[in-house]
């Protein structure tokens, strides 16, 4: 549904990605992982179509830098870290911007709008909130308002950009979960840039690693996410390090 | 005003006094318009003036010859434009005056700072303000500057010749009926919004010799108006003396076609005076031409309504 | 549900009626007193093109009612821009006069006249272009300046920007004075701004530039919505932020230019307008703009009201008015959005 094919971006005369190939189909998940400057926020940009590339990106089967705005939105939909918006809209105001790219044309919004903010809310647990004013929410809470609106954006694509970060282990769980709900309800696919390998390897059907913008390896989490390959990738004995973070809790596991 | 006038008038007695008794001392004493006192060792002969107004003032009593300098704006009579000109005003250069090496500087109060003032003063030139806005200011400030340059008989003779010419002017304006006649006095145009003189200022004492009353008299000095108070005063005449570049139409013919005024007395009857020689807003000499040129409109408006 | 879509339709005319309320109410009040039923029956007439003479007629047709209607015009054009630049830039400081946008349209039109540029034919032409010209010219310097200090466009950044702006411009503007010699007043007319002498050509161009800018702002509401999560998320939901941008600031420095070039810069009134009227409708600009279009009008309709009368006969720039009165709402506003009061 998703696919880069040789993909390079540049920028202030660096290369942030070069020549990666990947794709995602219905139903996968997949994980860009790798330590900062990787590329794999500039990969997840590029698709998302805010950065220039060469290369080709298809997003089902059309140019992502040919589509138009509207188009491409109405295909997949992208949750950054710490979204904010006015302070003064309510939850269900904030939601109903998902509709932006499905409205009929500039007088009538889109017909189903009303059923598709009330679905997506009821998704993200969100319907006795759906009047409150964003100010009043916290952070975790504001983040699920904004996993609401790519759901109501209604797109069969969503990227997250570390759309967890900063957040709490519940919450993160929260947003991976709704994610991971929404994926089984239809032909969908995600993409995910993640810090957490922990999170990577629970959530992600595929991974991709990086490093200074090059793929290291690519394939389904569990023969991609090998302490070999992420050596390779964190240049570092990562094997060691998984083996040691996994015996602090060992005892307790074990009792 | 009156403490400024009886100052002057006892030191101008007082060098008249002493005159042939005291033949060496020179000095002269003068209080000038901004209260200050002033003493020059002698007559001041070489003269940097600023404002035009106190330059025709200077040229009228044969005082000419001492101005070495002159601000940017005079530009009457010809023979000042041949003296070297400076920067005035807010631009104001003191290394251009302290050049010409004056014995007095002549500014107004518009145009002067405490700093320049000082500096000037500390440079050895000696300062004097002046701030003519009524007519009786104009007498003081001839006087003033008739003691600065010492030439205080003709100074009297012009204030007196003024005098006389401007009764006699008001006279002949009351027999063309101006008598009771409202005038409005216009300094910026609509445009900009209306500006308008009020009453203190030396154009209002002329009108008001002739008898006829300012629809602003109320308001003092300049002042910021309403078009819609222009109109319901519904003045007998119109004065403008608002900047004319050569573009578009000449000032009067804009007031005459504004949109509103056409039931305005002044422009049904063609009483508007646009004054393009400067004299109506210099206060100097040639108030005169000023009062004349007010005559003059009497004398068309007479003879415009003997004729219809 | 049926109950509130009656409401809400009854409440679109509540402005309405305010806006006609306020007109009415500026007519009839004015530095010369005039019975507010011969005034009403004037305009009556004068609408039907019934002839009228006299001083009143003049004074309530030819002068009180063109700058009346030249106000309320261009309190809607000014409340509009100022709010869809609120939107665009996610800056509830950010407005023509704080930018500097303003100052810059009036040296625009300050040089116009100055240099002589003139359109044969057209009146107003001249001062118009240069001002809308001159406008769009800053805003794009203004913000060109803004992003390359700080993409976030902070509120620090955007008061930096205005003040660094504003100072240049009233520099430029000194330096055109001192080229220009006497004609000072009319300098003093752009950077204050006053309605005095406002006819019925201006008027007509104001409304067409309301109509035609003003539509185009409203239109864009959803885009600006789309803005309020910033200029990438603008971009997920599917907005062409490029151009809804581009659109939006020539949009705004046309209205801002047609209205420098008519009254002046009339500061405030794009800052304080739309901060009251979002208290009220929220941070929908779908609600917000038109609201925007009322509240603006009644606003400078009210201040130029002040500006004529309070000293009457002399009178007052609005540009005063509308700074005290804004500057004294803001910092209230201001000062309760800080302690979180709503």
């Amino acid at each position: 549904m998703l696919e880069w094919k040789g993909v390079t971006v540049s920028y202030d005369k660096k290369t942030a990605a070069a020549d990666v190939s990947l794709s995602v189909r219905e139903g996968e998940w997949l994980m860009l992982c790798g330590p900062n400057g990787s590329g794999k926020t500039t990969l997840l940009e590029a698709a998302a179509g805010v950065l220039p590339y060469r290369g080709s990106i298809l997003l089902e089967g059309g140019e992502v830098r040919e589509m138009k705005s509207a188009s491409r939105a109405r295909k997949m939909a992208v949750l950054s870290q710490g979204s904010r918006v006015d302070e003064d809209f309510t939850v269900a105001e904030t939601v109903a911007l998902g509709l932006y790219a499905s409205r009929r044309n500039r007088f009538f919004p889109a017909p189903d709008g009303g059923e598709r903010v009330a679905r997506a809310l009821e998704m993200t647990m969100l319907t006795d909130l759906r009047d409150r004013r964003m100010s009043g929410l916290s952070g975790g809470e504001s983040q699920r308002v904004f996993l609401a609106q790519v759901f109501c954006q209604d797109t069969d694509v969503l990227l997250l950009d570390e759309a967890t970060r900063s957040l709490d282990m519940r919450y993160q769980k929260e947003i991976y979960d709704l994610v991971r709900a929404w994926l089984a309800r239809g032909r969908r696919c995600a993409v995910s840039v993640e810090h957490d390998l922990d999170l990577c390897r629970l959530y992600g059907t595929h991974c991709a690693l990086l490093r200074e913008g090059h793929l290291v390896a690519f394939g389904r989490a569990g023969e991609v996410m090998t302490g070999e390959n992420l050596g390779k990738t964190f240049d570092m004995d990562a094997e060691e390090w998984i083996r040691e973070k996994k015996s602090v809790w060992k005892g307790w596991m074990e009792r | 005003m009156t403490g400024k006038i009886i100052s002057l008038f006892l030191c101008v007695m007082m060098l008249a006094g002493c005159g042939p008794a005291l033949a060496e001392d020179t000095r002269v004493t003068v209080t000038d318009m901004a209260g200050r006192e002033i003493t020059l060792d002698a007559p001041a002969e070489r003269v940097v003036v600023l404002q035009p107004g106190d330059a025709e003032i200077l040229y009228a009593i044969g005082a000419g010859d001492k101005v070495v300098g002159r601000g940017a704006y005079v530009d009457w009579p010809e023979e000042a434009l041949e003296v070297p000109s400076v920067m005035s005003g807010y631009e104001t250069n003191l290394e251009e005056i302290i050049a010409l090496s004056p014995q007095a500087v002549i500014m107004t109060v518009m145009s002067q700072t405490e700093e320049q003032v000082k500096a000037l003063e500390d440079a050895g030139i000696r300062v004097i303000v002046t701030d003519a806005q009524s007519l009786e200011d104009i007498y003081t400030c001839i006087a003033l500057l008739g003691a600065v340059v010492g030439r205080n008989d003709e100074a009297k003779e012009l204030a007196a010749s003024m005098r006389a010419e401007l009764a006699g002017i008001a006279a002949e304006a009351k027999a063309l009926g101006s008598e009771g006649k409202t005038f409005y006095y216009e300094e910026s145009p609509l445009q900009w919004g209306l500006w308008a003189g009020g009453s203190g200022i030396f154009f209002d004492d002329l009108c008001a010799m002739m008898g006829m009353k300012n629809i602003f008299g109320d308001l003092s000095g300049h002042n910021s108006v309403s078009e819609e108070q222009v109109l319901a005063l519904n003045p007998d005449l119109i004065f403008t003396t608002t900047m004319y570049y050569g573009e578009g139409p000449a000032p009067d013919e804009e007031i005459a076609s504004r949109a509103g005024w056409e039931n305005v007395s002044a422009v049904k009857n063609g009483a508007i005076l646009f004054d393009n020689t400067s004299s109506i807003a210099r206060p100097g000499p040639r108030v005169v031409d000023a009062a004349e040129l007010i005559l003059e409109l009497l004398r068309t408006l007479a003879a415009g309504n003997n004729a219809a | 549900m049926k109950d509130r879509g009656v409401i809400k339709e009854l409440a679109v005319l509540i402005p309405a009626l305010g806006t006609l309320a306020a007109l009415v109410l500026c007519v009839c009040a004015g530095s010369v007193n005039i019975p507010a039923e011969k005034v009403l029956s004037t305009v009556w007439n004068g609408i039907w093109g019934r002839p009228q003479s006299g001083a009143e007629v003049s004074i309530i047709l030819r002068v009180r009612l063109p700058r009346v209607l030249c106000a309320m015009l261009c309190g809607s054009a000014l409340s509009l821009s100022g709010a869809a630049m609120q939107g665009l830039l996610r800056n509830p400081l950010a407005d023509g006069s704080t930018l500097g946008v303003a100052s810059g349209a009036s040296l625009g039109a300050a040089s116009a006249i100055l240099l002589g540029i003139r359109f044969p034919g057209v009146p107003l032409a001249g001062t118009m272009v240069t001002a809308i010209l001159f406008a769009f010219l800053s805003l794009a310097a203004i913000l060109a300046l803004a992003f390359a200090m700080d993409r976030s466009l902070s509120t620090h950044t955007i008061i930096l920007i205005g003040i660094i702006y504003t100072m240049f411009v009233s520099s430029a503007m000194s330096l055109l004075v001192t080229f220009s010699g006497e004609k000072l007043r009319s300098i003093t007319f752009w950077t204050m701004g006053s309605f005095s002498g406002a006819d019925y050509p201006q008027v007509l161009i104001l409304l067409g530039t309301l109509v035609v800018c003003g539509a185009g702002l409203v239109m864009l509401s959803p885009e600006l919505n789309a803005f309020s999560g910033g200029e990438k998320n603008a971009a997920h939901l599917g907005v062409n932020v490029k151009a809804v941008r581009f659109i939006v600031l020539v949009l705004v420095s046309v209205m801002v230019g047609v209205c420098v070039s008519v009254g002046g810069s009339v500061a405030f009134v794009g800052l304080v307008v739309p901060h009251i009227l979002r208290r009220l409708t929220g941070p929908d600009h779908r609600v917000l703009l038109p609201a925007c279009v009322f509240g603006g009008a009644v606003f400078l309709m009210l201040c130029d009201l002040c500006a004529r009368t309070l000293l009457s006969p002399v009178e007052l720039p609005v540009g005063v008015v509308t700074s005290m009165i804004g500057a004294a709402v803001f910092v209230v506003v201001f000062y309760r959005t800080r302690k979180g009061v709503r």
